[in-house]
């Protein structure tokens, strides 16, 4: 069972990784198509079409594919000044319970997206513009990046109660915090 | 049941979730999903009926946070997260401190100053005070403790000098503000800066006095520095400059609009850094990472928020308290008092962005109902939001700069070095509140 649970968790930090190297990918594109659209239209009058359309897609890859690599990192801001004085236990069970609530509201919107996606697939839906850009692909790397992040917090969850019954820490630095503000 | 009665009860409850430790963005977004809920499903005058609620609270979750982060303006944040990294990773950061050291260092404080001016000058092409911070800490601070600075200047001026980077432009606080507000753009960066400078000389001001009346805490460095050394080094700052003339020059010499000028800044900056080069594979990797980090961060958080606006717009809250306001015949100037704590004691303890996101519902109709400006409004608000940054017992930037100094500095003499830049800090927000021209002069000539 153990070593089943550590293959679980080497999959998830490689797929974890995997979506950070797509993001930043996203991102250098962003930057090319803007540029290459500014410069295009200042030389010839000719930007990229559908620009803007482009940049604000793989915006998707930027915000959604990264959520579970952060939550890996106990990166999501939380305000950790009212809490510090608790035991190690009782944190751990506020952590847990933040966990849920994270995995609630997004997997909420993630269900929201996935769920018209096969009408959207099966109907074509594209962008107004030049190149007719499908709604879909990005739906679905959207809805990817909420299964990651909704797998991730359910680890947190588990090891956070880890900690909570038993009074040790899963696999983790023992000084490791959220992102403090 | 009433949405006003929701409204303030979803506050309450969003207060006792962040004070639970919730992450920031679930905190606003289950808060107002559930305030949604529940004003639909439960009118008032009428029983509780949940399947009126199910389709308008889905919906609003299903299209709200998906059409959000796929709007055009909003890729400016990224793109200019980029471009601070790629110019720390490719020196350029080091280029402007190790100028403004070499000019300034037989100036009482000079060390120190340098510092302020290399946050002032890294924010011209970084819009995170955080981030400004983080670079000019791990840059100046060991030059300072080197040269035997106190270790409550040398921790102290960095930190305030890194609040410079969302007040100079471009600023990605004053993208959400715009966003948020409705509210150009462009307006809002070339509004803070003369806010901007007048920050930046304050803290100036404040080291001087500082090292003259106790020259212990600054001792000047026993260094000759060539003039040509010090002219080379000013040279070396050309690539900074090029940026911050691409970036503000483009916009508002009509080349490109804010939003575009990120990209065309980030993609500038990693030519430059390819060119010169300075910036090999790794360092553009490491720069991308923490890029999308950053990024997805911020908008996790503003997911939430924008839920959270809807959801105020929702139960009339803003509306009521703005007729609250003028019921009670209540000056303005005490409202604005009210809002300058609001916003100093929520600085207190919350992030920047978690602030806007919550308190902008809230606080610009209020604004807009004394007919004041929201290009104004919007830069007393950055300016309160910084001035959080440093202030106990969270000051987000004392922490960035604990981390990188680690067990040399004590936390309290981090603090301890920021008080007297707190002095400086009043007189410099008295100014932008009393006098809003410093903001609206050069918007006004646009």
């Amino acid at each position: 069972m153990k070593a089943l649970l550590s293959h679980g968790e080497k999959a998830l930090s490689l797929l974890e990784r995997l979506a950070l190297i797509l993001s930043g990918t996203a991102l250098l594109i962003m930057g090319a198509i803007v540029t290459a659209s500014v410069i295009g239209r200042q030389v010839a009058n000719a930007p990229i079409p559908d620009d803007l359309i482009m940049v604000g897609l793989l915006m998707v890859c930027v915000i959604a594919l990264p959520l579970a690599y952060i939550e890996s990192q106990r990166g999501h801001i939380a305000v950790t000044v009212t809490t510090n004085w608790l035991p190690p236990r009782a944190l751990a069970l506020l952590q847990a319970f933040g966990s849920l609530i994270m995995l609630i509201f997004f997997g909420a919107i993630g269900y929201m997206v996935a769920q018209r996606l096969p009408r959207e697939i099966a109907q074509g839906t594209y962008y107004d513009g030049t190149l007719e850009i499908l709604t879909w692909p990005m739906k679905v790397v959207f809805a990817v990046g909420i299964i990651l992040f909704a797998i991730r917090l359910l680890v947190s969850i588990g090891q956070h109660l880890h900690t909570a019954i038993t009074g040790r820490l899963h696999g983790r630095p023992a000084d490791s915090h959220p992102e403090e503000v | 049941m009433d949405p006003l009665s929701v409204g303030i009860i979803a506050l309450g409850a969003t207060l006792v979730l962040l004070a639970l430790r919730v992450p920031i963005a679930a905190a606003l977004g289950i808060t107002a999903a559930i305030g949604i809920f529940i004003i639909f499903a439960w009118r008032p005058g009428s029983a509780f009926t949940p399947e009126f609620a199910w389709r308008p609270t889905l919906s609003l979750i299903g299209n709200g946070p998906y059409s959000f982060i796929t709007g055009f303006s909003l890729s400016t944040v990224p793109l200019f997260i980029l471009m601070g990294h790629l110019a720390y990773e490719a020196g350029f950061t080091t280029d402007i401190y190790r100028a403004a050291r070499l000019w300034l260092a037989r100036l009482p404080g000079g060390v120190a100053m340098a510092s302020v001016v290399g946050c002032g000058g890294f924010s011209a092409i970084t819009g995170s005070s955080v981030a400004c911070a983080a670079a000019m800490g791990r840059i100046a601070i060991p030059e300072m403790l080197r040269f035997g600075y106190s270790k409550a200047l040398a921790s102290g001026s960095v930190a305030i000098g890194g609040t410079l980077g969302s007040l100079i432009p471009p600023s990605i606080l004053f993208i959400l503000f715009g966003v948020f507000a409705e509210q150009s753009i462009s307006a809002l960066f070339i509004a803070a800066i003369i806010p901007g400078l007048i920050s930046l000389g304050a803290y100036l001001v404040v080291i001087y006095c500082w090292a003259r009346l106790r020259p212990a805490a600054a001792p000047p460095p026993n260094e000759e520095i060539p003039r040509a050394e010090r002219w080379q080094a000013l040279g070396r700052c050309w690539a900074i400059v090029a940026l911050f003339v691409v970036v503000i020059g483009g916009i508002y010499g009509g080349v490109f609009t804010p939003t575009e000028a990120a990209g065309v800044g980030a993609f500038a900056t990693l030519a430059l850094g390819l060119l010169l080069g300075r910036l090999s594979f790794s360092k553009i990797v490491a720069a991308l990472k923490e890029s999308v980090f950053q990024s997805s961060m911020i908008f996790a958080i503003a997911i939430g928020g924008k839920i959270y606006v809807s959801f105020i717009a929702l139960t009339g809250l803003s509306g009521a308290i703005t007729e609250w306001i003028t019921q009670a015949d209540v000056s303005m100037f005490m409202v604005l008092a009210v809002i300058v704590l609001l916003y100093l004691l929520l600085g207190m303890f919350l992030d920047p962005i978690g602030i806007i996101l919550l308190t902008l519902p809230l606080t610009i109709p209020i604004v807009e109902g004394y007919g004041l400006s929201l290009i104004w409004f919007g830069v007393v608000v950055i300016k309160l939001l910084e001035i959080g940054l440093v202030t106990p017992p969270i000051g987000l930037n004392v922490f960035v700069i604990k981390s990188i100094v680690g067990d040399k500095v004590r936390l309290e003499t981090i603090f301890l070095g920021i008080a007297a830049f707190l002095i400086a800090e009043v007189f410099v927000l008295g100014a932008i509140l009393g006098l809003p021209d410093l903001s609206l002069w050069l918007p006004s000539l646009l």
